[in-house]
């Protein structure tokens, strides 16, 4: 591989300054006011996010009963041992693992090639990347129910597929079995891409032109400048878009919860992490426990998964 | 592990909080014997939204309950009633005055937090429980023996036929039979003489609807425990014809159709007889006007009677500071005045007998199956484990119809997973 020199890349430049006794008061006062600015910010983050996650912590550890006189149980690991002997959870992190290794690879390439794409000076370009980005603007259920409509048995999917002789009768991809779970893929990744590709395209702005200029002058194809110049300068979103796919995934929530009514079915197909959580936590009273215990699980499995992303991703970055 | 410490205190005050807003007051009745004297009081009363002619008929109940006794009333209307009203109850900010769905009625009761009514209706004069039809009351008959609602209004199911549709079959409506015996062999009749992509019969399949099919058998979906009894000989009997008809076509379920619910597909033309609760009614009348239909009551089990009833009451928060007007407004919308007006209004069945036959619905030629099966239909509550045992069983059973498994295996699977996770989870 040739290497590719970074001229946008600017120098780590540290920024803090060394400290100066005589200025140590008014850098006192300028970080209590700087702090006075976030201040907000942090009370949010306090009651809206960490206190949660602290007592949802807390939660994972107990038999816990919320209404009427709250009484916590101690109970130590149960929960999670409960948990790793649970076939359900087995069934939805298969499910969901199965989801996240179809949809998260191929939503960043469709992403990173329709950027590319419209990233080329082709015709009505602005026009194009206006209506690739409706989709992410539309609330999900919405598009759950749209989707639904469009993949039903009398909808226009299964009447172009039959009519054109694809297909010798229609067929129910919301609910059968085998194409439950392979619908909402499908969906998902029509309504993410353009997401991604936002993100892809505002990154391909920053890739020096002069690059593409040196690789027309040595004789480069396009496919060779997009393997060995975009690509590569596109690590660092590549990163970025991967870590948000994944936990995106990993938390599939409402199109399983439409589609199946709740209950995860036919047959478990569509049994989701984040829907076996729901379950426990609102379905059933008094499980709320054990449905904290399945969240910090689903925390664990996120992050790990992520972690050996990145990794993998910085071994074939050229940073 | 600094960093650790404000995290523990922080988490240690908000449970003491948490704790302390939860203290039990007494759970005295308070039935006051002066009306007038709650005047000015205002209480808080949650539903959900409903059709639209509910909300009309709620806003129009609430003001003459206001009227007559000079409490006001707060409205507050849930979108997702089970999560919305989990959480109020949990933060301590619940209604007085609530709506529960008798599937709920067994865990809200047993967590505490319902006020059992028995006290309030016994020092009410002319309190007539006797006038409630038996299965609608005895929903939220709790396992201690202790009243915790009053229905408001409930809702069966019935047979509906598209009487165009039977017509050009050559069939009479008066030939659908009455024994669900019989149904299999009038089904695979019906089928001939259908157009075809028009199903004989269309019914959701769901435990919430199979319930009393199975417990025809005489055998109950759940042991003394609570524990799931999915998979008897009986019960699976019971299903099996169920499962063999839609084998060969005779019954669809919405799903298959393409549509969202039953109500729909029959609305659209594409079964001739539908299996669905009276709500129904309203909705084929609104949107499918151009569809003329009918209404029987549904086929009898080993010549016994059976339906579902799906009921809900107002019930009472036991953490009120409200209970006297909390009591006065339950007696208004439970009793005879004000369910008149809300049955009259929003179409849904009166719970009282006396309300029932003075608006005449036995008369009905619609509404009088779905009466009927008032009196006999099992209600849609099975103790404080029917959640995890329906998810289980409308998990599997649509294995079962599209034959991937057989009833019998589908069964014991819903029954296994079910009865785990009953025993780990709600520690029986």
């Amino acid at each position: 591989m040739t290497s590719v020199p970074h001229s946008n890349q600017q120098p780590v430049v540290p920024t803090g300054r060394p400290p100066k006794p005589k200025k140590e008061r008014a850098r006192k006062g300028e970080s209590l006011q700087g702090y006075t600015f976030m201040l907000p910010t942090i009370l949010i983050m306090l009651v809206f996010t960490l206190i949660p996650i602290g007592y949802s912590l807390f939660l994972s550890f107990t038999r816990v009963n919320l209404f009427g006189g709250v009484s916590f149980e101690f109970t130590g690991l149960t929960n999670y041992s409960n948990a790793l002997q649970d076939e359900r959870v087995w069934i939805a992190l298969k499910n969901t693992v199965r989801y996240v290794a179809f949809v998260v690879p191929i939503q960043t390439i469709i992403a990173l090639i329709m950027a590319a794409v419209l990233n080329s000076g082709i015709r009505f370009q602005n026009t194009f990347r206006t209506i690739y980005f409706l989709p992410t603007l539309t609330s999900s259920s919405a598009l759950t129910m749209i989707f639904m409509f469009l993949f039903s048995l009398n909808g226009p999917v299964n009447n172009a597929l039959v009519s054109v002789g694809i297909l010798p009768e229609p067929i129910n991809f919301v609910n059968e079995t085998q194409f439950a779970l392979a619908s909402i893929m499908v969906m998902n990744i029509w309504a993410t891409v353009p997401y991604y590709m936002t993100i892809y395209l505002a990154g391909l702005q920053d890739i020096p032109k002069s690059l593409y200029e040196a690789a027309d002058l040595d004789g480069a194809n396009a496919w060779q400048k997009l393997t060995k110049i975009t690509v590569p300068n596109l690590a660092p979103i590549t990163n970025y878009v991967i870590l948000m796919g994944l936990i995106g995934c990993f938390q599939l929530f409402d199109q399983a919860y439409i589609i199946s009514g709740g209950s995860g079915g036919p047959n478990n197909a569509t049994l989701t992490f984040s829907l076996l959580i729901y379950q426990y936590a609102f379905k059933t009273l008094g499980t709320m426990g054990y449905a904290s215990a399945l969240a910090i699980l689903l925390t664990i499995v996120i992050f790990t998964v992520s972690m050996i992303a990145r990794r993998l991703n910085k071994e074939e970055s050229h940073y | 592990m600094k960093t650790w410490k404000p995290a523990l205190a922080l988490l240690a005050t908000t449970s003491v909080l948490l704790a302390a807003c939860s203290s039990n007051e007494d759970d005295k009745a308070e039935v006051s014997s002066d009306p007038s004297e709650l005047k000015g009081q205002t209480i808080t009363v949650g539903s959900w939204k409903g059709t639209e002619a509910e909300v009309t008929t709620w806003d129009k109940m609430l003001k003459d309950f206001t009227k007559q006794t000079g409490i006001k009333v707060k409205k507050k209307i849930y979108n997702d009633y089970q999560t919305q009203l989990q959480t109020d109850l949990v933060g301590g900010t619940a209604p007085d005055v609530f709506y529960v769905d008798a599937f709920l009625s067994p865990e809200l009761s047993k967590q505490g937090v319902l006020a059992p009514l028995d006290d309030y209706m016994k020092q009410t004069k002319d309190f007539k429980k006797e006038d409630y039809y038996a299965p609608a009351y005895k929903a939220f008959t709790a396992e201690d023996g202790k009243q915790y609602g009053l229905p408001k209004d409930y809702s069966t199911l019935g047979v509906y036929y598209n009487e165009a549709l039977l017509q050009d079959a050559g069939v009479s409506p008066d030939d659908i039979p009455t024994k669900s015996e019989d149904w299999p062999a009038f089904l695979s009749e019906l089928k001939d003489k259908l157009p075809k992509g028009v199903s004989p019969a269309i019914t959701t399949s769901e435990l919430a609807r199979h319930l009393f099919v199975m417990e025809a058998s005489g055998t109950a979906i759940t042991d003394d425990k609570g524990y799931a009894v999915l998979s008897n000989p009986a019960q699976i009997e019971q299903l099996q014809p169920i499962v063999d008809a839609y084998k060969e076509g005779l019954i669809r379920r919405p799903a298959d159709l393409g549509q969202g619910w039953a109500g729909d597909s029959f609305g659209a033309q594409k079964a001739a007889l539908m299996i669905e609760g009276n709500w129904a009614v309203a909705h084929l009348k609104q949107n499918f006007k151009d569809v003329k239909f009918g209404t029987k009551e549904t086929p009898t089990i080993n010549d016994k009677n059976g339906s579902m009833m799906f009921t809900v009451s107002y019930s009472m928060n036991a953490q009120t500071k409200f209970k006297a007007a909390s009591w006065e407004f339950i007696k208004y919308a439970a009793g005879k005045e004000g369910m008149k007006i809300w049955a009259d209004g929003a179409g849904t069945l009166p719970s009282l007998q006396s309300v029932a036959s003075e608006m005449k619905l036995e008369e009905d030629p619609i509404k009088a199956p779905f009466v009927k099966a008032g009196a006999y239909a099992t209600p849609w509550q099975k103790g404080d484990t029917l959640s995890i045992i329906a998810r289980e069983y409308n998990n599997q059973f649509p294995a079962a119809l599209k034959g991937e498994v057989s009833l019998e295996e589908a069964m014991k699977k819903a029954e296994k997973t079910a009865n785990k996770d009953i025993k780990t989870q709600l520690n029986k």
